[in-house]
């Protein structure tokens, strides 16, 4: 097995646990709370008063979020609008959503749940439920860099095999392919060792093999 | 009929659960607290204009909000009546829902008094009742 921990370079502002996290609730009270704890276990936070405003946020340019916790009880546009349209736009539909719930919405959070949402976590906030909380962001952050690798991996295989398909005898080597020659991951291993095998047909001349 | 809890308004074990919550920082949590009393004046304001534009949904969320808060901060009382109200809202029937929203202003008169003395007796640590 081969790691692959160099193929994609972590965000420079990346932490080693913590996401970039948006809470969306029109409630102050749950924005501070749920704020302070985040910062305090090291995710970066920020927030937004309803669903419009958070949408906006996320589809910003500079939207780096890796997590979304949305209420469900919010003016202007409600938690369920917002899970539903950010599910269905093609950018967004990969975040993670995490619903924040009171005990009687239950109906709400299989609702959301059914609608894509990963996880809930309960209102009224206590030490467990924040705790647990930062674990599962954790978690979700980490799963998510985890899919962003393995679909970059996905596309340099493709790329690679397009490259080789590319080679021809005592033709010169396809551009592609020495980009991804120059990469420390496997896919660049792969490509490197092409890149001699050709070289050493080559040497070999036009009637070799 | 008006309901008057004689219990104290506010769970003293509760609000102890929510010093705890923020790590015992009780410049934080009367911050907190501050805000939850802003706020829970303009969620009653809210209830009352929504009432007068008959305007179920406004009302509801602000009753919803306030309950939220007041579970938050161990005002279990003005919860279930705002709970209540809320339930009321939703079923859509607007009768009777002005005396509740008087006596979700009473209660959060009470918790508003409690919370007072609280916060300006030794700071937030301790008090409540």
């Amino acid at each position: 097995m081969t790691t692959s921990a160099v193929a994609v370079p972590a965000r420079p502002d990346q932490t080693a646990r913590g996401g970039h996290v948006l809470i969306v609730d029109d409630n102050t009270m749950n924005r501070m709370l749920l704020t302070r704890a985040l910062q305090d276990r090291g995710h970066r936070v920020a927030t937004a008063d309803n669903g419009e405003e958070g949408l906006a946020v996320l589809r910003g340019q500079r939207s780096v979020h890796d997590v979304v916790l949305l209420d469900i009880m919010m003016p202007v546009m409600d938690g369920f609008e917002a899970l539903e349209r950010i599910k269905a736009d093609q950018a967004l539909r990969d975040l993670p959503v995490v619903m924040i719930s009171s005990v009687d919405e239950t109906d709400a959070v299989i609702r959301c749940l059914q609608m894509g949402a990963s996880d809930y976590i309960l209102k009224p906030f206590n030490v467990t439920r924040l705790h647990a909380l930062s674990n599962r962001i954790e978690s979700l952050v980490t799963a998510k860099w985890a899919r962003r690798r393995e679909r970059e991996q996905a596309l340099l295989l493709e790329d690679l095999v397009e490259a080789v398909s590319q080679l021809a005898p005592g033709g010169p080597t396809p551009r592609r392919l020495g980009d991804i020659a120059a990469r420390r991951d496997a896919p660049g291993r792969l490509a490197r060792a092409i890149e001699r095998l050709a070289g050493s047909m080559r040497a070999a001349g036009p009637g070799a093999g | 009929m008006e309901r008057v809890s004689a219990a104290s308004p506010v769970d003293v074990q509760l609000l102890d659960q929510l010093r705890d919550t923020v790590g015992g920082d009780d410049d934080f949590l009367e911050e907190l607290l501050r805000n939850y009393l802003a706020d829970g004046g303009a969620q009653l304001a809210t209830m009352k204009r929504a009432l007068a534009a008959r305007d179920t949904a406004t009302l509801g969320r602000a009753a919803h909000s306030l309950k939220s808060n007041s579970a938050g901060v161990g005002a279990t009382h003005l919860a279930a009546l705002c709970a209540e109200l809320e339930a009321q809202v939703r079923g859509g029937a607007l009768d009777g829902v002005d005396d509740g929203i008087t006596r979700v202003e009473t209660e959060l008169g009470r918790v508003t008094g409690a919370l007072e003395r609280r916060l300006t007796s030794n700071g937030t640590a301790g008090a409540g009742s």
